[in-house]
């Protein structure tokens, strides 16, 4: 296990006007090898949730253990947070906006250098890491980031963590605001970097056709606490509560639903478009299957007494 | 006549310089009055210049630009240029002046100079045109994205806009916020009839429009009915652009087989397709 997260509450602007929960009771294991997608809708909490994974929010109540740190609101013993965020790396929204040294070997260069490394293998971890966000390590180094397209800045930031091999990745949002291209590109580049880098990722996300096409859970935050963990295909036939919480279900499983009320049922679980688009071709080959092999032997159905 | 001419127009950032970029080059367009048009290209491809170019925050390097056929050049009709197009960019959280939100809204008829009862007439009709009315003398920050940009268009149409700019007013926006902001700018559309010019990433945002334009390095590359423009996802693709996802999987059938028509671009229109097939 991971990370394991008990009884957490946290309440911002205690005893002022402003008081509210913004974390009620969560309750949640996540398993090395996972990858989380976490969805709600804004101001339900998964965004002060996310920041307690590596100590950024202290827990008011209840505890987060994240591998044999725990973190509790205990004053002493002190969890060693230098150590915490160098296994849990943390990509904000737009984290291009984060990017502030002269250039890109220094931005990717100061997490690292934060862990107290020396600078032989700083340098080999921001051309490693560099290099595994799809950047030419020679050509960009020397450059300053704000040269550098949107999408391009945003895998510089994600190097900077990166750069830290963090054995757990934490991202909020990580494709908004980009264009179609620089989506893709972000999409598989957590899809590489979950294979070869970080076993274990949690994305927040607001796109349900995006976070299913590679999340392997999706974890629902309502209202402060968490409203569903619960196998992807039982949660989407949940689509008149997920819609009462501001939650879209995905367009495959939209059209899954549609189908069926027309009398045609699709094989196997879908939820997601790649699971659409096989299903559907399986459905239509095995009409095509039946269809032959009624027009190969006609009469042979059956009418001869 | 079009509310919007364009002709021959070239611009280019740090002219002269050593790291000059040509961001738009010789576009002429025009745009008709009362019309929703999509403008998509993938980043860097000169939308976004485009879009300043339209009411003057940027000025053609060569060629022109002409709103009601008053040149943006002429420096003494800015105001006038600038009070016919409005613009809502992308961040909401950029575009809030004032920390209550009719303060907000009369910013625009106040420097106008447009006199008080009219300025109080306009916020109340600004707001209720983007349903915000029961937020008049609430305060902006505490809201979501999509009330914000809602805001952000109540501001512009404080100024009685003949022309909304959308320049990826929806990209920071979640999927509730996006339909909030569409769905004010298809009504200010028909009921009102103000031409809005739609900046997007998103294809399926593009569907409603009555036209749409695609651009690539600069140039215009094609202009047409949205699904026309759609049927070119071989096209579109070599440009960094995608087609809706619902026609994207309609290809990727086709390609495996299934004797699909690849030109479905709305959920109902594949599901019609696929119960012929199935």
């Amino acid at each position: 296990m991971s990370i394991v997260v008990k009884n957490l509450s946290f309440t911002y602007g205690t005893g002022t006007a402003y008081q509210k929960k913004a974390l009620d009771d969560i309750n949640l294991v996540i398993n090395e090898g996972d990858f989380v997608g976490i969805v709600g809708h804004t101001g339900s909490g998964k965004s002060t949730f996310i920041q307690h994974l590596n100590g950024l929010i202290k827990p008011q109540e209840g505890e987060v253990q994240v591998f044999d740190i725990l973190l509790t609101n205990a004053k002493k013993p002190k969890p060693d947070l230098r150590r915490l965020r160098g296994s849990v790396g943390m990509v904000f929204q737009y984290p291009e906006y984060q990017l502030f040294e002269e250039s890109v070997y220094k931005d990717v260069a100061f997490g690292p250098k934060n862990l107290g490394l020396n600078d032989e293998e700083i340098k080999e971890r921001v051309k490693e890491a560099i290099e595994l966000v799809g950047l030419d390590y020679e050509k960009v180094k020397d450059r300053a980031p704000f040269e550098l397209s949107g999408g391009q800045k945003r895998r510089v930031a994600i190097a900077g963590i990166i750069a830290m091999r963090p054995k757990v990745l934490i991202l909020d949002e990580p494709s908004a605001g980009l264009d179609p291209y620089g989506k893709e590109q972000i999409l598989s580049l957590i899809t590489r970097l979950k294979k070869d880098v970080c076993p274990t990722i949690v994305v927040i996300s607001h796109d349900i056709d995006e976070i299913t096409r590679f999340a392997s859970r999706i974890v629902v935050f309502n209202e402060s606490k968490i409203a569903y963990d619960i196998p992807m295909e039982e949660l989407f036939e949940k689509e008149e509560e997920l819609t009462a919480m501001g939650l879209d279900i995905p367009t495959a499983v939209k059209i899954k639903n549609d189908l069926a009320k027309k009398g045609i049922g699709l094989q196997g679980q879908i939820v997601n478009e790649n699971d659409l688009e096989k299903a559907i071709i399986n459905a239509y080959n095995s009409k095509r299957v039946d269809k032959n092999a009624i027009d190969d032997n006609p009469g042979d159905g059956g009418e001869e007494v | 006549m079009p509310i919007i001419q364009l002709q021959n127009v070239s611009y280019t950032y740090n002219a002269g310089s050593r790291d000059k970029v040509e961001a738009v080059k010789d576009v002429t367009l025009q745009i008709e009055e009362g019309s929703f048009v999509a403008l998509v290209g993938h980043n860097g491809s000169g939308k976004s210049t485009l879009a300043k170019l339209l009411n003057g925050l940027l000025l053609p390097t060569s060629g022109s630009v002409s709103v009601y056929g008053i040149d943006t050049k002429r420096s003494e009709s800015i105001y006038e240029i600038r009070k016919n197009v409005g613009m809502v960019f992308q961040n909401p959280d950029n575009q809030m002046i004032a920390s209550i939100v009719e303060d907000d809204i009369a910013f625009g008829p106040e420097n106008l100079g447009v006199e008080r009862e009219e300025i109080i007439r306009r916020v109340d009709w600004a707001l209720e045109k983007v349903g915000m009315s029961e937020h008049k003398k609430g305060t902006p920050f505490k809201m979501s994205g999509g009330q914000k940009q809602r805001l952000a268009i109540a501001g512009v149409l404080a100024i009685k806009p003949r022309v909304l700019v959308l320049d990826e007013s929806t990209a920071m926006l979640d999927p509730r916020g996006r339909r909030e902001v569409m769905q004010v700018a298809k009504e200010l559309n028909r009921q009102e009839g103000i031409t809005v010019i739609n900046i997007t990433h998103y294809m399926d945002e593009a569907l409603g429009a009555d036209r749409l334009i695609v651009m690539n390095e600069g140039k215009i590359v094609l202009d047409d009915t949205p699904s026309k423009v759609f049927a070119q996802h071989e096209y579109l693709k070599s440009i960094k652009l995608s087609v809706p996802p619902v026609t994207a999987l309609a290809v990727r059938l086709a390609e495996q087989g299934v004797p699909i028509d690849t030109a479905v671009t709305t959920k109902e229109e594949l599901v019609e397709e696929l119960c012929r097939l199935l």
